[in-house]
């Protein structure tokens, strides 16, 4: 097969494993945009999502949609739980000890799942999308792959238009400004980190059920989260647009030149990304400029 | 408890060990070091090894992270660049141990070098990020050369010798590891009082005060790079020979973590801290093995499942660490000193 | 400074009360009993396989302890986290060796640990049995250490053998797909093979283990054309390379490495058809195998709920020659002894779990003959379409 026929195939996958990248890449937006911490834990809330909906849809046998929303509120009660039992206490700390927080989460996180729910390996989650795939200018691609796709794309929207036109959303813009000047006008920081973590985890949640779908559930499905880091980088780490197109260009990244030009390009090509927008534009394409130079 | 520190010469003010007291403890001390390996087995042996090592790579990192304030992710990267280097040389150059060792700590401090550079410009999460990248470039290398490397099946290192005393035993490794451990902390501890390290300190404090005082801060910043990395490359070099395998994905970013989580939980910038964090993480796993043995024959169910829950008392102890003690087991030693020192009285 | 060696002081003084420990008064056997010890991954991504594998060891240990155990005395079975790297193998190892005073080791999974350990098992002069090991552990043949199964170079050769024989290889476009650590393995199999036989390999893919997006690789064996694979992988990554095999509707012929053949690939496939063969250095899970029927029965004896795959025969398959072995070699049981009674093993009959054990002086790998199965979607079993045959090609002997 010539290479010009497969390119809209490496394009698609790119784009759906790109989705999956912007959705993990939003929740590490969110929550340093309002606080300045980078959460490393993140993959694991993926996972976290990805298995409480296959509870609720398999074992409990709830319909599918019913399963998705009740993962939602699981997702809203843990970062609520997360912000209010770690990180109220941590404001104001160093980076550092933060960072470190969420990479000790991580591994707790990973643990209880391993230990509640070690039994749940390498199972698909089911999905209503029918597994078939179809022709789309050349490509072929699954339902649950234009349910990722679309999903993402919702998502984005959604967040695009919360951020801009809604009062909650214009505050936490604030807030992630200077947190000080918005305490005085009247914004309520502590709402905004509740709100930062449970965005995240909703999001997150959404991804790891997306990904379930494409892939199957595994505990160490959080890893992936470590590959977005460059996204982030990319796209900048304050920009909602941002962590969208740094997800996809990754995605399409790994795909064209893991597929192209050398299969073992496609892990580490994110990380000569990561490295060459640290040295060039470390703010990314779309974030703000306030890197410090010496 | 009193104790007599009455100097009469600047000599006698600047030692490290000022008071006789001090000086005995120093002397049990070493005593001890040099008769435990004649007692425990090589189990143990084998622990008091790795807490070693790792001990040597944490040294740098507290160099330069905590005591320089430069944020590194990428010292599982150097440890790696040591290993490899100095499992090479001595495989495919035939290079005696005594030459590949502080040879492969050189290629790293190079390494360093490179890293360093780029680093100018980045602070906090962004310098974190770039040594991130680092490690999984230096990954994808050894991977990328496996007739050089191995590959990811891994390289298999010989057994070396240092003339005609061969490393072949874990009581004989301990002979090697512990004096060069002694050495770099004697050396750290050494440093820290110098300008080159009161520059770190104040990098780490304020670094554009510390530029504008005097101390060029391109060359202090890249070499803290240089010297953190030549210790991760030592502690490399000496790794390899002693588990005679080494693969890629041991020195990921696991590895990294794990150095991080020695000086945190050690305490950030003190050389008594690198060496509680280096022993706490290596025990830990360990104990919690031990305690999997124990609730094995009790409570067989749980035992099972414990082995998950492992990873995750880990993590819990670092997050407990930073939530509450946040200057490490250092921190708590200084206070348990203290107390002692001034009992009967508060403070 | 002074706090800091004072703390050691006090520190090593521990571990030396901790450490002057328990020198094993011998070799773990007793009147009544035998210590072992297996190491396995529980903890680390390999975890979840680690512990079914774990769980195998115990299904043969109980089974043969609730028959009276051998000779009089019962196995007592310590399962030893090995992480999946040399330093906690290596850690778990000693720890066996040295704290739990083990006779010996029945089982070590996977090749980091088995790299690492086989040096320490001939310092120790444990007997050990490894599952699949690579070639540094049998070439040269080390005392004490037997590798059960065929290691995965020699699984490589005998599939392109079936495959020319009876999948007409010689006129397809042959391509490899690897996991990183085994890339080399299978690129010196398929080089014997292309030695041999003059084959030639168009592709060569690797892939990084766990990867979340397997669509490069199988998009690039898509773009060479192949139309037979050489999958030398786990089941994770197989189950990933299937499904999207199939959703790409790219349908070449796969042939995998035993670990890539197993149970657990059905529950995220797809329904569909994909041609995939396989190498069995252990049975599947068929019932027709008595074997594998004994096991699942006590497998369900021991464990509630019981869901068999084939790592748990990881598990059980070494545990049982282990077990063979300390029969073979009678009431004297010492670990010289149990050396010689495996070299003695010839064509010993394992109840079909895997092709018939045979060691001697110098041979410490288990089988140069390799079913095939090949994989069955209707069933979700896999079915075996060729019983164990010899190499022809064995770069080995």
């Amino acid at each position: 097969m010539s290479t010009l026929k497969i390119l809209p195939q490496l394009v698609a996958s790119g784009i759906v494993i790109g989705s999956i990248y912007a959705l993990i890449a939003l929740g590490f937006v969110l929550i340093y945009k309002s606080t300045r911490i980078l959460n490393f834990a993140q993959g694991e809330l993926l996972m976290l999502g990805a298995y409480m909906c296959f509870l609720l849809s398999v074992d409990l046998k709830l319909p599918y949609i019913v399963a998705f929303l009740f993962t939602l509120v699981f997702a809203f009660v843990l970062g609520i739980t997360l912000e209010f039992v770690l990180f109220r206490k941590m404001i104001g700390e160093p980076v550092f000890s933060l960072i470190m927080i969420t990479i000790g989460l991580s591994s707790v996180f990973r643990s209880l799942a391993a230990f509640l729910w070690g039994r749940i390996d390498m199972v698909a989650l089911p999905s209503p999308f029918p597994p078939k795939p179809i022709a789309i200018l050349g490509a072929s691609i699954t339902y649950p792959q234009l349910a990722t796709m679309g999903g993402m794309g919702i998502m984005f929207s959604l967040f695009t238009i919360f951020f801009r036109y809604s009062r909650l959303g214009t505050s936490m813009r604030a807030a992630s400004d200077d947190q000080d000047a918005a305490a005085l006008t009247g914004v309520n920081i502590h709402r905004v980190f509740q709100l930062a973590w449970v965005m995240a985890a909703v999001v997150a949640s959404v991804g790891g059920i997306f990904l379930a779908h494409i892939n199957y559930l595994d505990v160490g499905m959080g890893f992936i989260a470590v590959r977005v880091f460059p996204a982030v980088i990319l796209g900048g780490m304050e920009s909602i647009v941002g962590s969208l197109i740094g997800g996809l260009i990754i995605g399409l990244a790994e795909n064209l030149a893991g597929g192209l030009i050398h299969s073992r390009l496609q892990d580490v090509i994110a990380y000569f990304v990561l490295i060459i927008v640290l040295l060039v534009r470390p703010y990314g394409l779309f974030g703000q400029k306030e890197i410090e130079r010496i | 408890m009193a104790r007599r520190d009455y100097t009469v010469t600047y000599r006698e003010q600047i030692e490290i060990f000022r008071t006789d007291w001090s000086k005995s403890w120093l002397a049990v001390l070493l005593f001890l070091m040099a008769v435990f390996p004649f007692i425990a087995d090589s189990y143990i042996l084998y622990l008091a090894n790795l807490t070693g090592i790792f001990g040597i790579g944490a040294l740098g990192l507290n160099l330069l992270t905590g005591n320089g304030g430069l944020i590194s992710l990428g010292q599982g990267g150097f440890v790696a660049v040591g290993a490899y280097a100095c499992g090479i040389l001595v495989t495919k150059l035939d290079l005696p141990f005594v030459l590949a060792l502080p040879l492969s700590g050189l290629i790293a401090a190079l390494c360093g070098f490179v890293i360093g550079l780029p680093a100018l410009r980045l602070k906090g999460l962004y310098l974190a990020m770039i040594t991130m990248g680092f490690v999984f470039v230096i990954d994808y290398i050894i991977n990328q050369f496996s007739s050089l490397t191995g590959g990811g099946e891994g390289l298999k290192v010989p057994a070396v010798k240092i003339g005609q005393y061969a490393l072949n035993t874990d009581l004989k490794f301990y002979s090697v590891i512990m004096p060069i451990l002694i050495l770099l902390c004697y050396f750290t501890k050494n440093l820290l009082r110098t300008p080159f390290g009161r520059a770190l300190i104040a990098i780490r404090d304020r670094d554009i005060a510390a530029e504008v005082s005097g101390v060029h801060l391109a060359k202090c910043k890249v070499q803290a790079f240089m010297l953190s990395a030549f210790y991760a490359g030592v502690a490399g070099a000496i790794y390899g020979p002693y588990v005679k395998l080494i693969s890629p994905d041991y020195f990921g970013i696991r590895l990294s973590i794990d150095y991080i989580a020695i000086i945190i939980i050690g305490g950030l910038g003190t050389v008594v801290g690198t060496l509680f964090g280096s022993l706490f993480v290596t025990i830990v796993p360990e104990v919690l093995r031990m305690f999997s043995d124990l609730t094995r024959t009790s409570y067989p169910v749980f035992a099972e499942r414990f082995g998950d829950l492992r990873e995750g008392v880990f993590g819990s102890l670092i997050i407990a660490f930073i939530l509450f003690e946040p200057t490490g087991l250092a921190g708590i030693w200084r206070r348990v000193k203290i107390y002692f020192k001034s009992w009967p009285f508060r403070y | 400074m002074k706090g800091l060696f004072r703390v050691m002081a006090v520190l090593l003084g521990g571990m030396f009360l901790g450490g002057t420990g328990a020198f094993a008064a011998e070799v773990g056997v007793t009147d009544k009993t035998i210590k072992v010890g297996f190491l396995t991954p529980l903890t680390g991504p390999a975890a979840g396989l680690g512990r079914m594998i774990g769980d195998g060891a115990k299904i043969a240990f109980n089974a043969v302890n609730d028959e009276g155990g051998v000779h009089g005395r019962k196995f007592e079975l310590i399962l030893e986290d090995s992480a999946y790297n040399p330093k906690e193998t290596v850690a778990g190892f000693k720890k066996l060796v040295q704290r739990d005073g083990v006779f010996g080791i029945p089982g070590i999974i996977g090749t980091p640990p088995i790299m690492a350990a086989f040096p320490l098992a001939e310092e120790t002069r444990v007997p050990t049995l490894v599952y699949q090991g690579p070639k540094a552990s049998f070439i040269p043949p080390k005392r004490y250490v037997f590798v059960i199964g065929m290691p995965y170079q020699l699984e490589v050769i005998g599939l392109m053998e079936y495959a020319m024989r009876h999948l007409d290889a010689k006129k397809k476009k042959i391509g490899i797909l690897a996991q990183d650590d085994l890339a080399d393995t299978a690129a010196e199999g398929m080089r014997d093979v292309e030695k041999q036989y003059g084959l030639k390999v168009l592709s060569q893919q690797t892939f990084k283990r766990g990867s979340p997006d397997m669509s490069p690789p199988v998009i690039a064996l898509m773009k060479d054309g192949v139309e037979m694979v050489m999958a030398v992988t786990n089941a994770r990554d197989m189950a990933l390379i299937l499904k999207k095999s199939m959703e790409l509707n790219f349908k070449p012929i796969y042939l995998g490495i035993t670990p890539a053949a197993d149970q657990s690939i059905f529950d995220a496939l797809p329904p569909g058809e994909l041609e995939f063969y396989a190498a069995a250095s252990t049975a599947p899970l068929s019932m027709d195998i008595p074997g594998i029927k004994k096991m699942v029965e006590l497998g369900k004896k021991y464990f509630t709920p019981f869901k068999p795959i084939s790592y748990h025969l990881i598990g059980y398959l070494p545990s049982k020659v282990f077990i063979e072995g300390v029969k073979a070699t009678g009431p004297e049981l010492t670990r010289e002894k149990l050396i010689a009674a495996f070299e003695r093993f010839n064509n010993v009959d394992m109840d079909g779990l895997t092709p018939p054990v045979t060691f001697g002086p110098q041979r410490r790998y288990s089988a140069s003959s390799i079913m095939v199965i090949k994989m069955d979607t209707a069933s979700k079993t896999f079915k075996i379409v060729r019983k164990a045959e010899e190499l022809q090609l064995n770069p080995f002997k």
